[in-house]
């Protein structure tokens, strides 16, 4: 098994237990550490790494502080002579299963130089506030290096968790010496990578990181670093030119094109529209890949509990949070500012004195992107920090809004106009029997129902009526939810008296579908049908409101329910329909 | 008030210019123009004479300037004398909507907390002399009170402000900072943001300008790659300079301007580099599509392409004097030997290019536009389908085959057999039975309730049929994959195969895991030959008032379980007052059934985005 190289920087607490970690799970493992800590720390770290405590192999080594992070690691690296080398930190936890099928991988294939699986980052913002977000690892086996480093551009990801040839590392070190910028320092490190040779992806975790509010790090204050240093994009766009010539034998001028086209990519995610936000993205190769979606799987259920990937994972999560909540509050990195801009400016903050650790921020009222929530690209969670387990799970809890007639039967205390807040319906009655037949399905456990009643005209509903006033006031409410209304089963009665034409129908109804997209950006409307006979130009008018509005569904037609049993059946229907992720339902 | 003047700056393009005048001769007369020329000698000659020829029909003010004066100080030289409060700022290539103009006008007029107000825009864009595409590039609303909200709003989706009735004071404010500094690849944004910062900006509901490109002229713009960067101190003074108008306009303090302004063109930076706003997930049901003036500007464009609409009918003759001016400036000596992007005025000015700067065939950084389609220069139609042809293979028993009461006939799509097309009219030929069924009511529903272009139907269904005759080794499956082989390989073609059976297994009371077990065979064989297919799986059992709940059972969860396939309608909900004979449909449920099935095969049509 390949060595795990750790550099170090003031973090004692955090290292300890990244070997702890390590000595529990992979008693294998076999460690450099390359220490560049301050004196104070380093003495402590030379202490725990070579306590005779210690039950895997652990080379230590203590660097000055003011040697540069590039440095030090081409120090141990072109001092050893092991073919692999897995590059590890001291705040991530490496999953050694998974590295080992890589190392297996990159032996067998002689044109790869890299081989990693997927990263699971754990972010600890606030005692009380921890996300988790998937870095997906994506094979790059083309043979050509231009179209190997066009696929790696068009959704690029972080090379560094990863069991690499010495003699790669040795290069990519020798480059970042020369160039660091801070948000492009991975792209760069993959292009590069890409032009040497082949990339495996693993279909699982290989590595667990870690950040949090207490530890310091190279990040940015500026949004628009790349502007400012903008000679750095083009040093890295001449960079990746000269590997283009090298590897793939373009011409000069070819391959600067060629770089430019690359560099661009980066910059758009670095602005903020990384592939997967992309509209589609689970239709499109990037996601579709076999090894990304397994890795997806794995992140989709390791923070549900019940699951298998859970309980292959249980142990592992619950050294890794303990260990995440004590760097928090530990002395790792005391003095130091939170956002070092520069390696140069990191080196210098070394030599702060330590002091006591800071006052842990308050809890933000930052929510994770719902758009996401539903998607099976869905890379960002919250957790809660003391089980590691999703906080709302969406997949177990169906929230709906109803609005509309009373045949939709709401249970009561769930209307919204008496200030009503979510029930969960218990008793007889449509809900019970449409929650019963979602579980038997598989589709849910859980549903919850807000709603707003009444058998009024058409009016009622409309911008100004009193209903529109009520959700406007009420909605608001349920969107602070932490699982949100998913669904709104609307229902207005196509069966009004005859001066409302289709167009006014179809204008009060598109007010209404405005206000409470205004309000709940992420929901999908399921809209009921009726009066199929009786009013065909406004059933009609229903049937026109679906197919115009995008986010709006085939909700059931009530005119064929027959009894409540049937209703249910139909409004059962509609509404696993609907929770096939877009994806499925429609053709790409 | 008087109606303000539209001002259009022209440089080197008398084709084109001479276009856009007889345009508003033909159709808005009573415009006044005033014509800012910066040309060489020889266009300004001819731009001379056009104006000349033209004084008798439009209130033409034609001014010539020195070719050497930048295009801001032209600008400025026209608007600052001027006493009109409102101008309309125009193009030598674009071409105005004169009657949305006027209604701007007097929004603009009502609204003194507003800069600007304008219509969406209609891009034509000539790549070649016979390749056009048209494309919508709406304008929205921002009218919130705080210019910091605005701001935030108008970089979230921004659109050119320029094409518009503006202020004149805030024209004048707009190009004496744009003289200090102009970055083609920003100057949108940046005189959207500074708009938005100075004012509301008003949209109307309909399109107000026709803006055009061709490949014959010379633009503004950076040539590609990382060009757009290159000036990054420039986009950096564009930062400072929006963070300094937040201050001034929204009271923010100096820092939280400066972090603003830099996420505002952060995104700005982005979209340069390809990523556009409503290509991200959510877009379609962000506030900012959903807006009410962006949505009747889209609904105007997609009437405008299609045939019959009265939309098209009213615009149809201003279109084809366009599309005729577009293609005679393309083919003129407008630009002639000038580069075909300039990435500053200065280059701009500094003609002629060297030779490998000229030409037709180079490419720039133009980022995608929002909704573009293929139009036609003979028909002025779109080249595009509307949608997909839907095919629909219907395998089960009777009450998907010709059982039911009431034979109909359908003028949408065709019923295939043997490779010929059939209309859809009962009996539908290749399944079983001799009375109604529910497909032309199934044609009919899905003509108007989907945007497919053309419907397909092979009905194979056979009467009386259980699910293991289906299978593989079954009396019917044959049947069943010649059909599926006659599908595969055709293109913009939606597969959907719709199995409606399981009365047959009520009758036999087949367990759920033999009827699953058959059905997944099924699914797999339909997977195997017609990959990507859907495969529609309606739940039925119901047989002379009898159900089986093994069956439906099974269906539900072989639909579920598999991601090709989709639940269908359950038909059993239909009870006795659907069927003739407690078993087979009367025409309510073939009607119903139809109207069920529409609704879920509907739901599998990609729809086009409505914004």
């Amino acid at each position: 098994m390949a060595r795990l190289l750790i550099p170090t920087r003031n973090r004692p607490t955090s290292l300890l237990s990244v070997v702890r970690f390590l000595e529990r799970f992979s008693p294998q493992a076999s460690v450099i550490v390359a220490d560049g800590s301050n004196d104070a720390f380093a003495t402590e770290n030379e202490a725990n790494m070579t306590s005779a405590d210690r039950t895997i192999a652990v080379e230590y080594r203590r660097y000055p502080y003011e040697l540069g992070f590039f440095d030090r690691i081409l120090d141990v690296l072109e001092g050893i002579s092991d073919p692999h080398i897995i590059m590890a930190s001291d705040d991530d936890y490496p999953l050694l299963d998974t590295l080992a099928k890589a190392e297996e991988a990159l032996i067998a294939d002689p044109s790869a130089v890299t081989a990693m699986g997927a990263t699971v980052n754990l972010r600890l913002d606030a005692p009380d506030e921890l996300y988790s977000m998937l870095n997906a690892v994506r094979p790059i086996r083309q043979d050509d290096p231009l179209k190997r480093m066009r696929a790696f551009a068009a959704w690029s990801y972080s090379t560094t968790y990863a069991v690499s040839r010495r003699d790669l590392l040795i290069a990519r070190y020798r480059r970042a010496r020369e160039l660091f910028l801070v948000g492009f320092y991975d792209f760069g490190v993959g292009l590069q990578e890409c032009s040497h040779g082949k990339i495996i992806g693993v279909p699982d975790i290989g590595f667990i990181a870690t950040r949090n509010f207490n530890h310091s790090y190279l990040r940015t204050n500026s949004r628009l670093l790349f502007l400012r240093r903008v000679e750095d994009i083009f040093t890295m766009r001449r960079n990746c030119a000269a590997d283009l010539e090298q590897y793939a034998q373009m011409a000069p001028v070819q391959a600067e094109r060629a770089a430019d086209h690359l560099v661009r990519r980066r910059i758009a995610e670095h602005a903020g529209y990384p592939a997967p936000t992309r509209e589609g993205f689970e239709h499109s190769p990037l996601f579709r890949n076999n090894v990304v979606r397994q890795q997806f799987s794995v992140f989709r259920d390791i923070f549900r509990p019940g699951t298998s990937v859970r309980q292959r994972f249980q142990e592992r999560l619950e050294a890794i949070g303990e260990a995440l909540r004590s760097a928090s509050t530990s002395k790792d990195n005391s003095g130091e500012p939170q956002k070092f801009q520069t390696l140069d400016g990191q080196r210098d903050g070394s030599t702060l004195p330590t002091s006591a650790p800071a006052e842990p921020p308050k809890a933000r009222t930052t929510k994770i992107q719902r758009t996401a929530l539903y998607n099976p690209a869905r890379m960002n969670e919250r957790l809660d920090p003391q089980t590691l387990t999703l906080l709302g799970d969406p997949l177990s809890t169906l929230s709906l809004l109803l609005v509309g007639s009373e045949r939709l039967s709401p249970p009561a205390g769930a209307d919204l106009t008496s200030g009503g807040a979510p029930v969960t319906p218990a008793e007889a009655g449509l809900w019970p029997r449409v929650s019963a037949l979602l579980e038997a399905r598989g589709q849910g456990r859980d549903v919850t129902i807000s709603a707003e009643i009444s058998n009024g005209r058409l009016g009622v509903w409309g911008r100004g009526g009193a209903h529109f006033i009520a959700l406007r006031e009420g909605v608001p409410r349920l969107s602070a939810e932490v699982v949100p209304p998913r669904f709104c089963i609307l229902d207005i009665d196509a069966v009004q008296p005859p001066q409302v034409t289709p167009q006014a129908y179809r204008e009060r109804v598109g007010d209404l579908l405005r206000l409470l997209t205004r309000l709940i950006p992420e929901m999908t409307f399921l809209i009921c049908r009726s009066g199929r006979a009786e009013r065909p130009d406004l059933s009609a008018a229903q049937d026109g409101i679906i197919r115009e509005h995008v986010n709006c569904l085939a909700g059931p037609i009530l005119d064929y329910a027959g009894d409540e049993a049937g209703l249910a059946e139909l409004m059962t229907d509609a509404i696993s329909f609907a929770m096939r992720p877009a994806s499925l339902r429609q053709s790409a | 008030m008087s109606d303000a003047p539209l001002l259009i700056p022209t440089r080197n393009r008398p084709t084109a210019l001479s276009s856009v005048l007889h345009y508003l001769a033909r159709f808005a007369s009573d415009t006044r123009v005033i014509v800012a020329d910066g040309s060489g000698l020889e266009a300004a000659e001819e731009n001379a004479q056009t104006a000349a020829e033209l004084g008798a029909r439009l209130a033409l003010d034609y001014q010539h300037f020195p070719a050497d004066l930048p295009l801001f100080d032209r600008l400025l030289s026209v608007l600052t004398p001027l006493t009109d409060d409102l101008v309309i700022m125009g193009s030598d290539d674009d071409y105005p909507l004169m009657e949305t103009l006027r209604d701007a006008q007097k929004t603009l007029e009502r609204s003194p907390d507003a800069v600007t107000a304008m219509g969406g825009k209609l891009g034509l864009k000539l790549s070649a002399p016979n390749q056009a595409e048209l494309s919508l590039r709406p304008s929205r609303s921002l009218t919130q009170k705080s210019a910091e909200a605005r701001l935030r709003s108008y970089a979230r989706w921004p659109f050119s402000t320029t094409y518009a009735v503006t202020r004149r004071t805030q024209l004048i404010a707009r190009y004496t900072r744009a003289r200090d500094l102009f970055l083609p690849d920003f100057f949108d944004v940046a005189v959207g943001l500074h708009d938005a910062a100075c004012g509301q900006v008003l949209a109307l509901p309909q399109l107000g300008y026709v803006t055009t490109r061709n490949y014959g002229h010379a633009y503004l713009r950076t040539p590609g790659g990382l060009a757009f960067i290159e000036n990054a101190p420039g986009i950096l003074k564009l930062v400072t300079d929006t963070a300094a108008d937040l201050v001034e306009y929204s009271g923010m303090d100096g820092d939280a301007a400066q972090d603003l302004a830099e996420q505002l063109f952060r995104s700005a930076v982005g979209q340069n580099a390809g990523a556009m706003a409503h290509e991200m997930r959510g877009f379609a049901t962000s506030r900012d599509a959903l807006d009410a003036s962006a949505l009747a500007q889209g609904a105007e464009f997609d009437a405008l392409l299609k045939e019959g609409t009265q939309e098209r009918s009213a615009f149809l003759p201003y279109l084809s004097m366009i599309v005729d001016g577009v293609q005679r400036s393309a083919a003129s000596k407008d630009n002639a030997n000038e580069a075909r992007f300039s990435p500053t005025l200065d280059a701009q000015s500094s003609a002629p290019a060297p030779a490998e700067a000229q030409g037709a065939g180079q490419q720039s950084a133009a980022p995608p536009v929002f909704r573009t389609r293929p139009l036609d220069l003979n028909t002025l139609l779109p080249l595009d389908a509307d949608g997909p042809t839907l095919h629909i293979i219907a395998v089960g028993q009777s009450n998907i085959a010709n059982h039911g009461v009431g034979r109909a006939r359908s003028d949408f799509g065709a019923a295939m057999l043997g490779g010929e097309r059939a209309p859809i009219a009962d009996p539908i030929p290749g399944a079983s039975g001799a009375e109604g069924s529910i497909w032309p009511r199934f044609a009919d529903n899905m003509a108007a309730r989907s945007d497919i272009a053309d419907l397909i139907l092979t009905n194979i269904a056979q009467g009386g049929t259980s699910a293991d005759d289906w299978a593989p080794g079954g009396p019917h499956h044959e049947r069943l994959t010649e059909a599926l082989a006659a599908a595969a390989g055709r293109t913009n073609v939606l597969n959907v195969v719709v199995w409606h059976q399981g009365e047959r297994d009520t009758l036999l009371g087949t367990s759920r895991a033999t009827y699953a077990a058959a059905l997944r065979d099924i699914r797999d064989t339909v997977r195997a030959m017609l990959p990507g297919a859907h495969i529609v799986i309606c739940r039925a059992s119901l047989r002379a008032a009898q159900t089986s709940r093994a069956v439906i059972t099974a269906q539900t969860n072989v639909a579920l379980a598999h991601e090709d396939c989709v639940l269908g309608p359950n038909t059993d909900v239909l009870g006795a007052s659907y069927r003739r004979d407690g078993t087979h449909f009367n025409t309510e449920g073939l009607d119903a059934f139809a109207d069920l099935l529409c609704d879920t095969i509907a739901g599998l049509i990609p729809r086009q985005r409505k914004v």
